[in-house]
């Protein structure tokens, strides 16, 4: 399977090039290369058209974790590899690193980003869960110039959908700085390492004597993409992550989510897999918060 | 694929049924229609072009209308082909009950996706599929009758289970443009 | 039979690092897509959407009009100037119905990816933009999708000139007129009557098979002179030859196939002879310029790799101490369209029953198998051709006997497999050699099963389930002519040239084109083991008509029993030969056996300081061949023939170990443990590597590959994130042991090995699992096998909420 005419290829190096060349191309004709692992494919089966490609390998702002005071930016072309040899990331944001270990394989992970994940709003895919629970911010450059920035809810919008614009590209996640806050992520798939059927993604912050303050949860896998799980957070809220807790808010979330049946598995199996990873992560996501290795 | 549905529209009988085989009505309700045919009053042919995030694709539909019961019912049945995208065949049944002003139209639909759609599209067709009807209907109720009542969302649906009446069970048409987003 | 004695016994067993591997890793492969010729052009097919239509029309203007677009050939072009696919050469002699075809189809489309045209254009982007502008008007048609109903009467057809959906229908044990085998049937049922334990079920085996990582692709290039040269990944090139020879019309003489040397893998999926073959080849003829097709991923997903798809609905009588008596099976087996020669599809399961005894006594058999046409892609051949299923009912059968009985499954394989070789199964199947009981208490020591019995009650206190399972498998060792030319008209001998060169050097021709399994290395060690040289001074050729011997092919594990056997026959032959010559030379009377071919010399081993080094004798015989002993002249090269007496076998046993998570059915093999009969091993890395692949392959299979058809005909795995393959990390770690058996029908002891080996595999893993739940009564009888199917028996037998 080979792509349709492709008229133009650029490769600029800085991202108001990049953005510029939209002017010439309107209404999604170009379209960003990052990693290429999931666009590549729609243009080979020629389910994506572009006229122009923009590489984005050359922009050396878009790349880079810079960890401050303020929290943690990565660039949107920071590769899965990059997330998990990052030393600083701390243990609020480790859902991070246990997403982006597992994508794919080696070779995947030494290509694709970040940016590119969540631009892309796979149904499956880890890393736009694991940005939703983790609540980041979203930093986009329109082609006028004009910034703005978004919180991941309002970004993704259901499978293949975000609320980037077709003049605007992603250029960074910014994720606030937290004390006594902990995440992680896992997946589900019948191969190791491989797109999941389900993923959960949770993070807690604690107060002094340990109880959760806030929590965030949110699944990957299911027909409507990267969600957040409501009912299930507010139970976790005042607990100190108690097992009998934490099962019984995902529990709550496996009866309430509206789980797909197809080829992997059924539905019942589906909110079984929820139950199962949702007490591992949170389990996971306390002990980290409390500052447990 | 099946879907099964049940919506309220504020709008007479008699006026919905004549709406949904109106050609100039349902080339506005479509989303993405370029053009929409009566080849006779029974059979119509459109162009439909969308996009789904990234993914954009056109298809040529042709549909015809049979049981034709006015202003009760009537059958469905369509295929809308994607060229080198693939195909959908549809068949859908549409009951109109009276309720004072309103009319409580419920459909049943079977769809068929085919071709490279229906083998790399996965959970993305019933979604887009509802997510279509939705906007479809937003659309012909508009130009059918008066507006709802209930506030519209200004988007596409948004990681909720969607209310009854937004929920897309698609009629044919919005089957045809469903395809269209992969 | 082998002798140490004389051999340079360093090369034979020695775990040589394989020569194909340093240009196959530094990107110096040449693999068909790295052929070009000048003036090429570039073909892709346009596919059916449609499992099932009439073709009204194929409107090919607009796509004819694009620039760069040189021809588009369509079905009734190859209708009228060709002839159909259905040559006696690509024919089995078995009795089933053949329904004709083209290289294109014709007037219908029968299966969701049937070939309707092929574009010729001047690049392969080119090609794809025209075909998406060709616009095909179907008529589409119900499709017909389960066997079950395309077997019942009235059913409508998938052929319509056939008189109905069973393409081939054939009982295996007890007689060959319906009279005899009604009386059979009446005795084996008596015998079921009178038993003491009867277990059945019906198994089923879905639709797996085989992905390598090269797909196909034809290169085929016409010249008026020369006639036709076609480059084919293909296993079989001198089957393929008489093949366009026969569709094509052209005079034998004039055709040439050239399998490329490198082959990234086969595994029989490149056995068949496909019609895009025959068309490209048309098309270079028609055009006057070379044709060049390289299937896409998705082409090959959906059109071939498709293969098990089996039904077995099995019985099998027992003692209550597990002494098996009979076995009794109906099986049935969907074979698509069927439309794909040499195998047409139901050769697999026609050999997969046959086989279906394994590696038991059985007082009687009552076997029969159906075969059904269906709407979808026609099955190819895939390692463990037909038997996988059949395999997989067979040993989950013995292990619900034991089950039943009360008895470790182990103690009833034990008390049932054969004890004494050669053996004729129930089936008329004939094992010829080995010690099938040797090779099992060699696994068994290692399994230390009682220790494994402590270790399972211990974890099950400890609210862990472990399980052990066991399976083996009789394998064919390449294919005798005995059973080739009735099941694939084709014989079943190996051939070898070798040719030596006055510089000492060692040329082997074959003509079985490999697909990447190391044969090279394992034929330039035989050779060198013969004369005394280096494997780094003898070339191998394979697979081109031209130059090569005439070989049936790469199938069946016919290197080790059959090529390996010849190659060393020819050999042997130029031994006797140089040793006549060097006897005469040095003045003494001495037959072969008493010369040793050793570190590059040959040695009168009765007086060592006679010898010569062998590059001095090999070339004063091609070179100055004269003062000759009588009778011989100069020159050394030649080609023999080796056909075993009786077709052969080899034989394999398997033990896993599983642990299984309750809470999510997800199950992880602990252990995988295999003992071997590989005869004398010549490479003992590439067989262990043989075997690595070949279980990997049946996990794969059994677990995470499969093709799934929709209920319109849809196929709906035509990508690797749909058809799942297993990668390293979700295979185990593999113990592989041998308790061989020399072959006593092959000059080397040799056993041709790893073709069948996958078959084992999913009843020893699913008899684990089994094992491993048994408190939950837990019973596998269909694959794929996965921890969501795990965890819905586990709901449904109340063991988890």
């Amino acid at each position: 399977m080979y792509p349709a005419v492709i008229e133009e290829y650029v490769r600029p190096t800085t991202v108001e090039d990049a953005v510029d060349v939209l002017g010439r191309y309107p209404g999604g004709e170009a379209i960003f290369l990052a990693g290429g692992q999931s666009v590549m494919q729609a243009i080979k089966s020629r389910m994506m058209r572009p006229r122009c490609v923009i590489d984005l390998q050359d922009i050396s702002s878009l790349k880079g974790i810079a960890v401050n005071a303020d929290g943690i930016r990565l660039g949107a072309m920071v590769r899965y590899v990059d997330i998990v040899r990052c030393a600083e990331l701390p243990p609020a944001y480790a859902a991070l690193r246990d997403a982006a270990q597992h994508v794919g394989d080696r070779q995947v992970r030494n290509r694709g980003t970040i940016g590119g994940s969540c631009c892309w709003n796979y149904l499956a895919s880890c890393l736009p869960a694991t940005v939703l629970a983790l609540g980041g911010t979203m930093m986009l450059l329109r082609q006028d110039g004009h910034r703005r920035e978004m919180a991941v809810d309002d970004f993704l919008i259901g499978p293949l959908e975000t609320a980037r614009g077709d003049d605007e590209i992603l250029t960074a996640i910014h994720f606030k700085a937290a004390t006594r806050t902990g995440s992680a992520y896992q997946k589900w798939g019948l191969l190791k390492d491989a797109l999941p059927v389900v993923g959960v993604c949770v993070k807690v912050s604690l107060d002094g004597d340990g109880r959760c303050i806030a929590a965030r949860i949110s699944l990957s896998g299911l027909a409507a993409g990267a969600q957040r799980a409501p009912g299930g957070e507010i139970v976790l809220v005042g607990s100190a992550g108690e097992t009998g807790i934490i099962e019984k808010a995902f529990a709550m979330i496996a009866e309430q989510v509206d789980a797909q049946s197809d080829q992997w598995a059924n539905s019942a199996y589906r909110q079984q897999l929820i139950r199962t990873l949702g007490r591992e992560v949170a389990t996971r996501a306390f002990g980290r918060a409390r500052g447990e290795s | 694929m099946e879907l099964t549905n049940e919506i309220r529209i504020r709008a007479p009988r008699e006026r919905v049924f004549a709406a949904l085989q109106d050609p100039i009505i349902l080339r506005q309700a479509i989303p993405g229609c370029e053009t929409l045919e009566a080849i006779s009053p029974t059979e119509f042919t459109a162009t439909v072009s969308a996009k789904i995030g990234p993914l954009a694709a056109t298809f040529k539909g042709a549909v015809s209308l049979s049981d034709i019961n006015p202003p009760a019912s009537y059958s469905v049945s369509g295929e809308g082909k994607g060229g080198p995208a693939g195909f959908a065949k549809v068949r859908a049944q549409v009951n109109l009950l009276a309720d004072g002003d309103e009319t409580v139209l419920s459909y049943q639909v079977k769809a068929d996706i085919g071709g490279k759609l229906g083998q790399l599209g996965g959970p993305l067709v019933d979604r887009t599929a509802q997510k279509l009807a939705g906007e479809f209907f937003q659309k012909f109720e508009i130009l059918v009758g008066e507006p709802s009542k209930i506030a519209l969302p200004s988007g596409p649906p948004v990681r909720r289970r969607p209310r009854l009446w937004f929920t897309g069970a698609a009629i044919v048409f919005a089957l045809i443009w469903y395809l269209a987003n992969h | 039979m082998v002798d140490n004695t004389r051999d340079s016994v360093s090369w034979l067993g020695a775990r040589l690092a394989r020569k194909e591997d340093l240009r196959l890793i530094t990107g110096q492969g040449k693999y068909i897509a790295d052929m070009v010729l000048p003036r090429m052009l570039h073909a892709i097919f346009v596919r059916s959407d449609y499992a099932h239509a009439l073709i009204k029309g194929i409107d090919i203007t607009e796509a004819l009009a694009l620039p760069g677009v040189v021809a588009i050939i369509t079905g009734d072009e190859m209708r009228t100037h060709c002839k159909s696919m259905r040559q006696p050469v690509l024919t089995p002699n078995l009795p089933a119905k053949y329904p004709l075809y083209y290289g294109l189809a014709v007037d219908k489309v029968k299966f969701h990816g049937d070939p309707i045209a092929m574009i010729i254009a001047r690049d392969k982007y080119v090609a794809e933009d025209a075909a998406e502008l060709v616009v095909v008007d179907y008529e589409e048609l119900p499709p017909i999708l389960e066997p079950a109903e395309a077997l019942k009467t009235g059913s409508p057809k998938v052929h319509e000139e056939e008189a109905d959906n069973l393409m081939f229908e054939m009982t295996f044990t007890g007689g060959t007129t319906p009279e005899e085998q009604q009386n059979h049937a009446v005795e084996v049922e008596k015998i079921f009557q009178a038993a003491e334990i009867v277990v059945g079920a019906e198994f089923r085996v879905h639709r797996t098979g085989t992905t390598p990582m090269e797909t196909r692709g034809v290169l085929a290039d016409w010249s008026n002179s020369d006639g036709l040269l076609v480059y084919n990944t293909t296993q079989r090139p001198h089957i393929d030859r008489l093949a366009f020879a026969d569709v094509l019309d052209i005079p034998a003489e004039k055709v040439r196939v050239i399998a490329p040397r490198d082959m990234g893998g086969a595994f029989g999926l490149k056995a068949p002879f496909y019609r895009e073959g025959v068309v490209v080849a048309y098309a270079a003829r028609k055009l006057g310029r070379p044709v060049r097709w390289i299937e896409s991923r998705y082409e090959s997903l959906m059109s071939i790799g498709q293969e098990r798809g089996q039904v077995n609905t099995m019985e099998v009588a027992a003692t209550r101490e597990g002494k098996l008596l009979a076995v009794r099976n109906r099986g049935v087996a969907d074979v698509g369209t069927g439309q794909i020669g040499v195998y047409w599809g139901f050769v697999m399961p026609f050999l997969g029953t046959v086989e279906l005894p394994n590696a038991y006594t059985w007082e009687a058999g009552d076997i029969s198998l159906k075969v059904a046409f269906t709407n979808k892609a026609c099955l190819t051949p895939s390692r463990a051709f037909g038997h996988f299923p059949t395999r997989f009912a067979i040993e989950r059968a013995v292990d619900m006997v034991a089950r039943r009985c009360g008895l470790e499954a182990a103690d009833v394989r034990r008390q049932n497999i054969i004890p004494k070789l050669p053996y004729t199964s129930v089936t008329g199947e004939y094992y010829d050699s080995g010690d099938f009981l040797k090779v099992w208490d060699n696994l068994m020591i290692q399994a230390d099963l009682p220790a494994f019995r402590r270790a399972q009650l211990s974890a099950r206190a400890d609210g862990r389930y472990i399980g052990i399972g066991f399976g083996c498998g009789v394998e064919l060792s390449g294919v005798a002519s005995e059973l080739m030319v009735p099941m694939e008209n084709q014989p079943g001998y190996g051939a070898a040239t070798v040719r030596l060169d006055p510089r000492g050097k060692a040329f082997v021709l074959g003509g079985d084109a490999p697909g990447g399994q190391g044969h090279e290395t394992t034929i330039s060690q035989i050779v060198a083991a013969t004369f005394g040289i280096n494997p780094e001074d003898i070339v191998i050729t394979t697979g081109d008509t031209g130059v090569t011997p005439f070989g049936s092919g790469t199938i069946g594990a016919r290197m080790g029993s059959y090529f390996a056997s010849a190659v060393r026959k020819a050999c042997d032959e130029l031994r006797e030969k140089i040793t006549h010559v060097l006897a005469h030379d040095l003045g003494v009377r001495a037959t072969m056996e008493e010369f040793a071919f050793t570190d590059g010399e040959v040695v009168y081993i009765r007086d060592t300081s006679k010898r010569k080094s062998f590059c001095e004798i090999v070339e004063r015989i091609i070179m100055f061949p004269i003062n000759l002993p009588e009778g011989e002249v100069g020159g050394l090269e030649t080609t023999a023939f080796f056909e075993a007496a009786k077709p052969m076998i080899c034989f394999n046993a398997d033990m896993c170990t599983v642990e299984v998570d309750l809470r999510t059915g997800d199950f992880k093999v602990l252990k995988w443990l295999t003992s071997e009969d590989v005869g004398n091993v010549i490479n003992p890395m590439i067989v262990d590597g043989q075997m690595h692949g070949a279980i990997i392959q049946g996990l794969s299979n059994a677990i995470f590959e499969e093709f799934i058809y929709n209920d319109q005909g849809q196929q709906m795995t035509a990508d690797f994130e749909h058809y799942k393959l297993a990668t390293a990390a979700d295979v185990p770690d593999i113990e592989i042991t041998y308790a061989s058996t020399p072959c006593p029908h092959t000059p080397l002891g040799t056993r041709g090995i790893g073709e069948g080996r996958p078959s084992a595999v999913s009843g020893a893993l699913c008899n684990a699992l089994c094992d491993a739940l048994s408190p939950f009564n837990i019973e596998i009888t269909e694959l794929p096998i996965r921890p969501n199917v795990i965890w819905q028996k586990l709901k449904a037998a109340g063991a988890v909420t």
